[in-house]
């Protein structure tokens, strides 16, 4: 009888270089509509200047940290930090899916996906700005598979998408 | 339709029927505990229930370690720190909680500072933050309303931060939850009427909200055919008895669902209510329930038509169009609410729970940060609540 020891779990490099590259875009996504957007910064006005948070994938997967400054959001990079409001995803795959337009953030949620560590009332505003990227990044015919209510797009849209597809992916502006 | 993907949990040992209390303190010795802390408020105290708990410990081998019976309504840190202070110098080895949702929680917080052996409750606030098995926990409800004795949640004020901090984690669930009836028997009607509407709310979001699964689904709905059957009987004939253990029973099958389903924009806006306006729990999820029902019905038009069936009974089901089930749904809960208005004065809009027009924008702004709409069925914006909340006032 072989016995195998010691098995170590794999490292899906793949769907870990898709969650980095997501929350990369996520991130860069936040940061621009934080400088535009209505209601991003009507979300963002609930949260105390230097108030920060993470979305991180449990144990050690990529990480996405950000905070608000001067009332805007700005990306602090893909290390491991210690913030005021963590979102802990589950596991890669759930992260995944996430990214993939597979699931939306209130699915991921329902299906135990998320947890959070924090004040919740924070995580609130959070989401719907996170819903609001979502909305831009994709379009329609992905984006109603993963929000509840999908956004009409107007010229200005459109015109917005353009600016974080550009500006906002380079620069965050 | 099945979700692609659930979780259900409900490791609560239920004890339920006539004197169900006398076997309290064999189930603290099958949990290896005797000499529990039992926490307790003024109100139950003085209906003498403490007294009935007590009586079931007569003749027993457990030594009840010491009684905390000034639990206020809105606990706090600071309680449950007092509260864990008395534990530790009785030496005590379990806790019972007597009461409703705010005993209940004070409980579990406490049960955290003790299991953890920390003087930082905070820092175990949020999903999953427990690492310890806790000590034996029992609640006995005295409301058949807030489902917390099988909930794995506990909501506790923090003075400091001015926040209320939500704890999440099955270990929080407590061991064994005793139903007996006659811990309800002298819930004024009123109360009767909101404990219970708030059971109702439980099931109905529990039901239609993004997280549910079959296993919830079964709870929440036999809920409802309970709590419909037994709603008028308890609120007319407080000493009903059968009626109050089915209600009891009701309560803790919705909390069940709620438990593994969550809640949705009823108790979204019901908790803002009860934050800027002190209207009573109960009495905010009854008044908003169709109103967000109607709101919900869209995305949810089968769940509701089906619900048509424990809310009516199955004459009514039959004889109603499935597309008109989802209507006579709301109309139904409307209807019962003006029922419980003649027979008890049980407030229906918002007006009469205390609420004045120019709270409702403030309401709106507290609702739309609250957790449960997450798991709503429709996406919810400010104007949504206030659109709510307008047509829930007079």
């Amino acid at each position: 009888m072989k016995i195998k020891t010691d098995v170590k779990p794999k490292k899906n490099l793949y769907k870990i270089l898709t969650i980095e590259a997501g929350f990369l875009a996520l991130g860069r996504g936040l940061q621009s509509t934080s400088n535009f957007e209505h209601s991003v910064k009507e979300n963002m006005k609930l949260w105390a200047d230097n108030y920060s948070f993470k979305m991180k994938v449990l144990p050690a997967g990529p990480v996405l940290a950000m905070r608000k400054e001067n009332g805007k959001l700005v990306y602090k990079g893909n290390k491991d930090q210690k913030t005021d409001l963590t979102i802990e995803i589950k596991n890669v795959e759930t992260a995944f899916q996430m990214i993939t337009t597979q699931a939306g953030v209130a699915q991921v949620y329902a299906n135990h996906g998320i947890g959070v560590i924090g004040d919740i009332s924070k995580t609130m505003p959070l989401i719907r700005s996170i819903n609001t990227v979502m909305a831009y990044l994709f379009p329609e015919i992905l984006s109603k598979r993963i929000l509840k209510k999908v956004p009409k797009m107007t010229l200005g849209k459109y015109i917005n998408r353009l600016r974080i597809y550009t500006l906002g992916m380079a620069f965050g502006k | 339709m099945l979700p692609s993907y659930y979780e259900f949990l409900n490791p609560v040992k239920i004890i339920a029927g006539y004197k169900a209390l006398d076997n309290v303190p064999h189930e603290l010795k099958l949990l290896q505990a005797e000499r529990p802390l039992i926490i307790t408020d003024q109100g139950i105290v003085k209906a003498g229930l403490l007294k009935t708990v007590l009586q079931g410990f007569d003749d027993s081998d457990v030594t009840i370690g010491a009684i905390y019976e000034d639990t206020p309504v809105d606990s706090s840190v600071k309680i449950v720190n007092a509260i864990a202070k008395i534990f530790k110098q009785n030496n005590c080895d379990s806790i019972v909680a007597v009461g409703g949702g705010s005993v209940i929680d004070t409980a579990k917080g406490v049960n955290i500072v003790v299991s953890e052996n920390t003087n930082d409750l905070m820092k175990y606030g949020g999903s999953d933050r427990l690492k310890t098995p806790q000590k034996p926990f029992l609640v006995i409800p005295t409301t058949s309303g807030t489902g917390s004795e099988v909930t794995s949640v506990a909501v506790i004020y923090d003075p400091v931060k001015k926040i209320k901090m939500p704890f999440a984690s099955a270990l929080l669930m407590p061991k064994v939850a005793v139903l007996d009836p006659r811990m309800t028997l002298s819930l004024p009607a009123k109360m009767t009427a909101a404990t219970a509407l708030d059971a109702l709310t439980h099931a109905i979001e529990a039901y239609t909200g993004v997280q549910k699964n079959p296993m919830s689904d079964a709870y929440a709905f036999s809920s409802i055919q309970l709590i419909s059957k037994n709603l008028y009987t308890s609120v007319q004939n407080p000493k009903d008895i059968q009626a109050r253990f089915e209600l009891a029973n009701a309560a803790t099958m919705a909390g069940a669902a709620f438990s593994n389903s969550m809640v949705g924009a009823v108790h979204a806006i019901g908790h803002a209510c009860g934050s800027v306006a002190h209207v009573p729990h109960g009495v905010a999820m009854a008044i908003l329930l169709p109103h967000v029902m109607r709101f919900n019905r869209e995305k949810v038009e089968d769940a509701y038509g089906r619900l048509l069936l424990p809310l009516a009974g199955a004459e009514v089901y039959a004889n109603t169009a499935p597309e008109k089930r989802a209507g006579k749904s709301i109309a139904h809960i409307n209807n019962m609410l003006k029922v419980l208005h003649r027979i008890c004065d049980f407030p229906i809009n918002l007006q009469q729970a205390g609420v004045i027009e120019y709270q409702l924008k403030s309401i709106a702004k507290t609702a739309i940060n609250d957790g449960s709409l997450i798991t709503n069925p429709k996406e919810v914006e400010y104007e949504d609540i206030l659109e709510i909340l307008q047509t829930a006032l007079k």
